[in-house]
């Protein structure tokens, strides 16, 4: 089966900001995939670069099988993308941006303003408003009925949540969960971790304009990692402590706590060495792992 | 169609706006023709005292103000500089618009090729020149009409409505050009109200001294100089063809560049 999202070593560099750097990424059709990293690792980019916003400088990429260089209105037809910040013309009323925005597809008319007032109702926005006056949380649903109404195969959304309560967060979710059920794959950008956990089959961890991990959820917050506290008997040197598996190291007194990435028994051969007077050791919130991978070559 | 649309209805304030003002300012300059027309002779005395620096600044060089042609000739000198404003800021800010009013990140993700996205931009910018030439032209005729205009003087018009247009093109695609060519498309419309009034100084230094004529290659004001259509009664062929070259490269560096443009954030 073609991949719905497919880079090949996809470069792109602009002016003094890094961009990214040979982005390999293979997303199947059907996935919920996030995509997580701080703000200016990349995530925006290579969103942006997948689009056709910006040209990439070397590598390749594909949406549904379709180059997004040299086929790049038709790899786009299948999308729908919601930005991280939303802009829209600022004199049209809401319906009419979503009528404008629908006219770019080849799907029937009829059936995306169907699809449409079904969002709006569900979102509860008042299509007859006009854009200017709108909140922000109510032009993100704008966005977000402008991404979904054409019911496109493939949703890209750039840290969607900004800006909805929680509550419209949670409807927002389910609708994902939804449009998920019915084939439709999903790229998830954020850097809150937590909305990642509870939507995303597999993660993608980018960091300096690099992917530094493709993972299952499952296995990024697997057995490999572990959050250890220990409590000594006395003073150890801090050298026993400087092993490449470890980070966010930090001592208080006799308490010691680090992040833990590696063979666990290697672990155990560590702490044998020591005296303790307790130890604690647990998984990890996917959000210390993340930290972790950025503090490595901090 | 739909960019088109929506392109050409962005548009239509300021060309309603331009439209109005243009002829406003062609009104109240044929007003004071009524005057000069009646007291010719006072007028050519004292335009005879008038220093001849101060006469080639205001664009009335070798131009008789006395007669129909030789006024509106100077008048539509400064109506060629305004329209070539609304032209140059029309065809950068068609594209820079959407730049930073941050609406480009919508249209560029919709399934349209960036090159369609600039023919209709570009069809919009067109259409606003001609609408803006065609309420020139028939504001020129139906203010000259009461001063019953020979067809020599019809012809005139014509020829100096023409040069408009040509001006409106070269300054537009020259516009478009600047703004896909800049990273800051904004800065396009900038450059561009820049270079209009660089080339008026240019056409009116040249006309100062003979020293300074050279500088007359350098401006498409001078190219299209009211008094040299009035001698000839025709638009320079160079003056045509440089322009029409200067049209096309515009035109070729948007497309080249709008194409492969970076979104700016």
């Amino acid at each position: 089966m073609t991949p719905a999202i497919e880079t090949k070593q996809l470069t792109k560099k602009y002016g003094k900001s890094r961009g990214i750097i040979d982005i390999d990424l293979q997303i199947q059709e059907g996935e919920i995939f996030g995509f997580i990293g701080p703000n200016g690792a990349g995530k925006s980019t290579t969103i942006r670069t997948l689009l056709g916003l910006l040209k990439p400088t070397s590598g390749s990429a594909t949406l549904f099988g379709k180059d997004i260089v040299n086929e790049g209105p038709a790899a786009r037809e299948d999308v729908g993308y919601l930005p991280s910040e939303v802009f829209y013309y600022d004199n049209m009323r809401v319906i009419d941006l979503l009528k404008y925005s629908a006219s770019f597809y080849k799907k029937p008319k009829r059936d995306i303003e169907i699809r449409m007032h079904e969002l709006a109702k569900l979102l509860d926005l008042d299509l007859t408003r006009k854009i200017d006056d709108l909140s922000y949380g109510n032009k993100k649903k704008v966005g977000i009925i402008q991404g979904m109404q054409h019911s496109p195969r493939l949703l890209i959304l750039d840290e969607p949540t900004g800006g909805l309560d929680p509550l419209m967060q949670q409807t927002f979710f389910d609708l994902l969960r939804q449009e998920n059920k019915h084939g439709v794959t999903i790229l998830f950008s954020s850097h809150i971790l937590s909305e990642v956990q509870k939507l995303c089959d597999r993660v993608a961890i980018i960091k300096d304009g690099r992917i530094v991990e493709t993972q299952s959820i499952k296995s990024l917050r697997g057995h490999n990692y572990f959050r250890c506290e220990l409590e000594l008997a006395a003073p150890a040197k801090k050298s026993i402590f400087a092993n490449k598996n470890i980070s966010d190291f930090s001592v208080h007194g006799h308490n010691i706590h680090f992040i833990w990435s590696g063979d666990v028994n290697e672990l155990t051969r560590l702490l044998a060495g020591l005296q303790l007077t307790d130890i604690s050791l647990e998984e990890p919130e996917l959000e210390e792992i993340f930290l972790h991978y950025y503090k490595k070559e901090g | 169609m739909n960019v088109f649309l929506k392109e050409l209805k962005t548009r239509r304030k300021s060309l309603i706006i331009w439209s109005v003002v243009m002829i406003i300012y062609l009104y109240l300059s044929m007003l004071k023709f009524e005057t000069f027309s009646a007291t010719p002779a006072v007028v050519s005395e004292l335009l005879r005292n008038f220093p001849s620096t101060l006469k080639a600044v205001f664009g009335m060089g070798g131009l008789d103000l006395t007669t129909l042609s030789g006024y509106f000739g100077v008048v539509f000198a400064y109506t060629a500089l305004l329209v070539a404003v609304f032209a140059g800021m029309l065809g950068s800010r068609v594209l820079s618009d959407e730049e930073s009013d941050k609406t480009s990140e919508f249209l560029y993700a919709k399934p349209i090729p960036r090159s369609k996205i600039l023919t209709a931009k570009l069809s919009v910018v067109l259409i606003d020149i001609v609408i803006l030439c065609a309420v020139l032209f028939a504001g020129s005729l139906a203010l000259v009409s009461k001063f019953s205009p020979t067809s020599q003087d019809i012809h005139f018009i014509i020829l100096l409505n023409t040069a408009a247009l040509i001006i409106m093109l070269v300054f537009a695609a020259l516009g478009a050009a600047a703004s896909s060519l800049l990273r800051r498309a904004v800065t396009g419309g900038k450059i561009i109200a820049m270079l209009v009034f660089a080339c008026f100084v240019l056409d009116s230094a040249s006309k100062l001294t003979p020293d300074l004529d050279w500088m007359k290659y350098f401006s498409i004001f001078s190219w299209f100089d009211a008094q040299r259509i009035l001698t000839a009664m025709n638009l320079n062929m160079y003056a045509l063809i440089a322009s029409s070259a200067l049209v096309v490269i515009g035109i070729v560096v948007t497309y080249v560049f709008y194409s492969k443009k970076d979104l700016t954030t």
